[in-house]
């Protein structure tokens, strides 16, 4: 292969690292996209349900769809993209990275300025949502559910329980309907249910799927398949009530409690994550604490509709391709009262030009949230929000002019 | 006053007539009836103290406990009617594989039988991975002795076999400051029993060394002949290594009886056939006091104890333990606590496991955990290991040993059947002591056919086992060259462990045979990252149904019944099998989904609340 040096290396080619690809190489940079399926697409390939696309194209599209638009965009810049690849390893090294690809044809070294992670999340498994009892077959998560369905066109299980109630566990808990399976019941150990509304409504009421809240699966029977379960009520604090236990015949159960950014790479490149989104720590350009890697879509943080992933991916592919190793001024946002997460984590005061979009998540439930953005203690910015929800990712862009500089303390908060 | 009498009357005493003991035929036979199952390893434990006679069967039941069925293969045919094996194993464990590939030497006609789908699915694959350096044990013991001489075999079996192994070492922690002055005096004990190179190791040393350790802990034990080794490969390789020598395996067989006429087996009767062994060896681990009764030679009751071990992520492990980590309450052996106090090993491959949680069960077969194993761990062992915390495990998992009441090896000649041999009661340390243990079977075996002048070598005999290609190890241009011959290894199947498809073909073509999802991850370790399998699991499975040109749908992911799909969707659509269709069909499902997309959020909200407060709501749309 011909290239040994490039700009701009996108890990990933799901809808971050695709609008990643597209934006760096309009943006004037040589940019390589990698991902190791034989598709771009990314997980948007198996997601045939037609939920994508409403803010970024005010059209509703199917996975595919969603995922076909971008790859005719990229197809027109000169992107080069290496399918059925995957990286091995990516050290520093003099004017950036040296990252180790392989594919069936060999194995490549190659030096890339900047590096994109646009690598995705993975799903909790039912070992992190606490399952025990045997490992028999028939438990998995809702996205490799949803991969033997849509992709192998194959069924994995007739009478299924779904643990926890996120976007993807509805989707699922829907297309089994479709395909003939009963779905006994959506268990979602809190007590609001995990993903958007809009879900609940259209994959679970209209399919007559009952959905529990402060329930969970405490134990799984059957030592080849499984056959029954245990369903638990919980207390506040997730913990069962005792004497509450409910044994259930069924044969599958759907773990979907959520995502976790993917960091088999972020680890291996020793970036510093942040202990709530579990994704890496990142500035406006979403830049990592690690100069030169850029991180976007639900590899840096989850995210609740693609329309943001492929946003993210945008600012990151543009501020990456114009990245030219520059000295960051970091300051630290502060999380006031009720804020979990806020992205980004960090300003870059030096390449702070246009206005910034915070992406945050809050702790609890609250009605005309008042949103403020303190610099120094003064307000530079703040809107009242009719409701927020954990579950919901919230977003507001600030425009901060000449209010700030290296010495600032900036405070998002709720009131 | 005898030892009879006064085992009688102490069990007179507690139980009240309930249990008793007799002696038949130099056995310690105890019968009866007990409430609870700890009480009934109590009187196998009771009547084992200063026995003179050559071992315990407990058959005290226990009122209160379901007997549990054995786990059967799904198969019955006559595959192996009428074999007349020279030496039959029964038991694909470290202990019956290492056997067989010992015995290879000779020219003998060899057949191991194992009832799972796989090799160590049981105690082998299910323990805490650590070559010991046999600090637990006592001297004269037949623990003792094989862990010793199996340690010193480690380095040369694991090159042979192409295993990887490490000496890592040992720390041992004592987690009462009071203890510190009698570790010294400890070292001259260390040495008698031939530990060699035991040090202590002072505070700064300590931290240096295991960075993740409580920094309250000032000083520790520090063992350097403690190494680890990945069970299963050691396992599956020393079973190749047999293969490559002519050693037959035969899967999902097992024993169910045996007719034994004159002190000697005749036949031996299987769900595949009846055979005529010459010579039987009893490697079947949880249940070889069952095998040794059907042999009519019953003198050892094994009394199943169970532990349960976390895994962590990888990532974590360098800020969790380095080495292995052990820690005690006390330098002396508390008489109750069979098994040391637990601690972290970091496996070769760089997990942490975490344990253990260790209990007496009635249950042979049951590798089930409980939530509340997982807790108890963590509480314990985050005492030790301050960073351990739960979000930092990936998997569980339990394992079962097979203790005698003896508490030691059975490793010796039938006492009533003259053509068996056990390998039995094997607990801690099975792993370590299993090469000396194959090498002492052997030269029994031997000696039963007439001696060394008498046997045949197997002049073919190759030690050295042909081990499966490591990407992982290679530098890039080894690898280069590897994916030119096989294009596969450039292929990534499972990200998180970076297992390319060269290496699961490979697994499913090599001698032994593998045939399921779970037995291409004990090979390979595909699904044993972080996602655990989330990712790797359908693509394992397309590859392994294109391999042995199977359906999808009848991939298995361990032994029989245990297939992940029910098969194609709109097959499944057309012969309507899959369930009732109660809830609607699909058209009447499209209305309502495209009708509702319009819904305002008000309208969304109000809907949870009818399926909060209805359950199923009857209030159907439409």
């Amino acid at each position: 292969m011909a290239i040994s040096k490039i700009d701009v290396a996108v890990i990933g080619g799901g809808p971050a690292g695709l609008s990643a690809a597209i934006s760096a190489a309009e943006t004037g940079a040589s940019v390589l996209l990698v991902d190791r399926d034989t598709r771009l697409g990314g997980i948007l390939k198996q997601s045939v349900n037609d939920d994508f696309g409403i803010v970024r194209y005010e059209k509703q599209l199917t996975g595919p769809e969603y995922a076909f638009n971008d790859i005719v965009t990229l197809e027109k810049t000169n992107t080069i993209v290496m399918l059925r690849t995957s990286v091995l390893k990516i050290v520093s090294s003099m004017n950036g990275f040296r990252m180790t690809l392989t594919n069936s044809h060999g194995v490549l070294v190659l030096e890339s300025r900047v590096i994109i992670l646009a690598t995705g999340c993975v799903e909790v498994t039912a070992k992190q949502a606490g399952v025990h009892g045997s490992k028999p077959s028939g438990i998995m998560t809702a996205g490799t559910a949803q991969y033997y369905m849509n992709i192998m066109g194959q069924l994995p299980m007739s009478r299924a329980i779904v643990l926890g109630s996120s976007d993807i566990g509805m989707a699922v808990s829907r297309r089994l309907s479709l395909e003939g399976a009963k779905v006994l019941g959506v268990y979602e150990p809190t007590s609001k249910p995990r993903g958007l509304l809009r879900n609940v409504s259209q994959c679970l009421y209209d399919y007559d799927i009952p959905l529990h809240f402060n329930h969970t699966v405490t134990r799984t029977f059957g030592t080849a398949r499984i056959h029954s379960l245990e369903l638990v009520r919980v207390d506040g604090a997730e913990k069962p009530v005792k004497g509450t236990e409910n044994m259930v015949n069924c044969d599958g159960l759907i773990v979907s409690m959520g995502l976790i950014p993917e960091s088999t790479l972020t680890g291996s490149l020793n970036i510093p994550l942040d202990p709530q989104t579990k994704g890496p720590k990142c500035d406006q350009n979403y830049m990592t604490l690690v100069d030169g890697i850029f991180c976007c879509g639900n590899a840096l943080h989850i995210h609740d509709i693609v329309d943001y992933i492929s946003l993210s991916g945008e600012l990151a592919g543009k501020a990456a391709a114009r990245y030219n190793h520059n000295e960051r001024s970091l300051i630290t946002i502060t999380k006031g009262k009720e804020v979990l997460t806020v992205i980004p984590q960090c300003l870059d005061i030096s390449t702070l030009h246009s206005d910034v979009i915070f992406y945050f998540r809050v702790q609890h439930e609250r009605e005309n949230a008042k949103v403020r953005l303190l610099v120094d203690g003064a307000e530079i910015y703040s809107e009242i929000k009719e409701i927020v929800r954990p579950t919901e990712l919230q977003c507001i862009t600030v425009n901060f002019g000449q209010n700030i500089n290296a010495e600032s303390r900036i405070e998002l908060r709720l009131e | 006053m005898s030892y009879l009498s006064k085992l009688n009357k102490k069990l007179h005493k507690l139980y009240n007539g309930q249990v008793e003991a007799d002696i038949e035929d130099d056995v310690v036979i105890l019968t009866g009836e007990l409430e609870r199952y700890s009480d009934v390893v109590f009187v196998g434990h009771l009547a084992a103290f200063e026995n003179p006679c050559i071992g315990v069967v407990n058959d005290v039941v226990c009122t209160t406990v379901k007997s549990a069925n054995i786990r059967r293969p799904g198969v019955e045919d006559s595959r192996l009617q009428y074999e007349e094996p020279d030496v039959l194993i029964i038991g694909g464990g470290i202990i019956g594989c290492a056997i067989a590939r010992e015995l290879s030497r000779y020219r003998l006609n060899i057949l191991l039988v194992e009832k799972e789908h796989d090799l160590a699915t049981h105690a082998s694959g299910r323990n805490t991975a650590v070559v010991h350096a046999g600090v637990d044990l006592k001297k004269g013991t037949l623990r003792q002795k094989y862990c010793k001489q199996g340690r010193e075999m480690f380095p040369t079996i694991c090159n042979e076999l192409g295993v990887k192994y490490n000496k890592s070492g040992q720390f041992l922690c004592f987690s009462k400051l009071l203890w510190e002055p009698l570790m010294y005096l400890s070292l001259f004990y260390w040495k008698w029993m031939g530990i060699k190179n035991v040090r202590i190791i002072g505070r700064e040393e300590l931290h240096i060394r295991e960075p993740g350790l409580n920094p309250n802990i000032k000083s520790a034990l520090y063992f350097p002949d403690t190494a680890i080794v990945n069970p299963f490969d050691l396992t599956i390789a020393y079973a190749e290594n047999a293969v490559q020598n002519g050693v037959q395996i035969s899967f999902d067989t097992i024993v169910q009886s045996m007719t034994v006429e004159d002190g000697e087996i005749v036949s031996v009767k299987t769900n595949r056939g009846t055979m005529m062994p010459k010579i039987v060896i009893n490697a079947a681990g949880i249940f070889s006091d069952k095998i040794a009764e059907m042999a009519e030679d019953r003198f050892f009751t094994i009394h199943p104890r169970k532990s349960t071990l976390l895994v962590t992520d990888k990532k974590d492990t360098n800020s969790l333990v380095r080495s292995v980590i052990s820690h005690k309450k006390s330098i002396f052996k508390k008489k109750k606590k069979k098994s040391s106090d637990g601690g972290l090993v970091r496996t070769i491959d760089n997990n942490a496991l975490v344990g253990f949680d260790t209990i007496e069960t009635p249950y042979r077969e049951d590798f089930t955990t409980h939530s509340y194993n997982v807790d108890s761990i963590i509480t314990e062992q985050s005492k030790v290991v301050p960073d351990l915390t739960e979000d930092k495990i990936i998997n569980y998992f339990s394992g079962i040993q097979a203790p005698t009441y003896e508490e030691d090896f059975i490793i010796q000649h039938g006492h009533f059947t003259q053509n068996i041999i056990h390998a039995a009661g094997i607990q801690s340390p099975g792993i370590t002591a299993a090469p000396a243990i194959a090498t002492a079977i052997t030269d029994m075996v031997v000696h039963m056919f007439g001696g060394k002048n008498v046997l045949k070598q197997n002049e073919e005999f190759n030690p050295k086992r042909i081990a499966p290609p490591s990407p992982k190890s290679m530098t890039p241009n080894e690898l280069k060259d590897l994916i030119e011959r096989v294009p596969e290894y450039g292929l990534i199947v499972c990200p998180c462990e970076q297992i390319s498809k060269g290496e699961i073909l490979d697994a499913l073509r090599r001698n032994v045979r593998c045939n399921s999802i779970d037995g291409i991850k004990r090979r390979v370790r595909s699904g044993m990252g972080c996602c655990q399998g989330g990712h790797c699991t359908p693509l394992v499975l397309d590859i392994l149904a294109a391999e042995k040109r199977l359906n999808p749908q009848n991939v298995r992911k361990s032994g029989s019944k245990s297939e992940i799909l029910l098969g194609s969707t709109k097959a499944l659509l057309l012969k309507k099998d899959v369930s009732s269709f109660s809830h609607g069909d699909s058209k009447s499902g499209k209305g309502t989904e495209r009708r509702t997309r319009s819904s305002a959020i008000g309208e969304l909200a109000e809907a949870i609340k009818r399926q909060e407060g209805g359950g199923k709501s009857g209030n159907k749309q439409n």
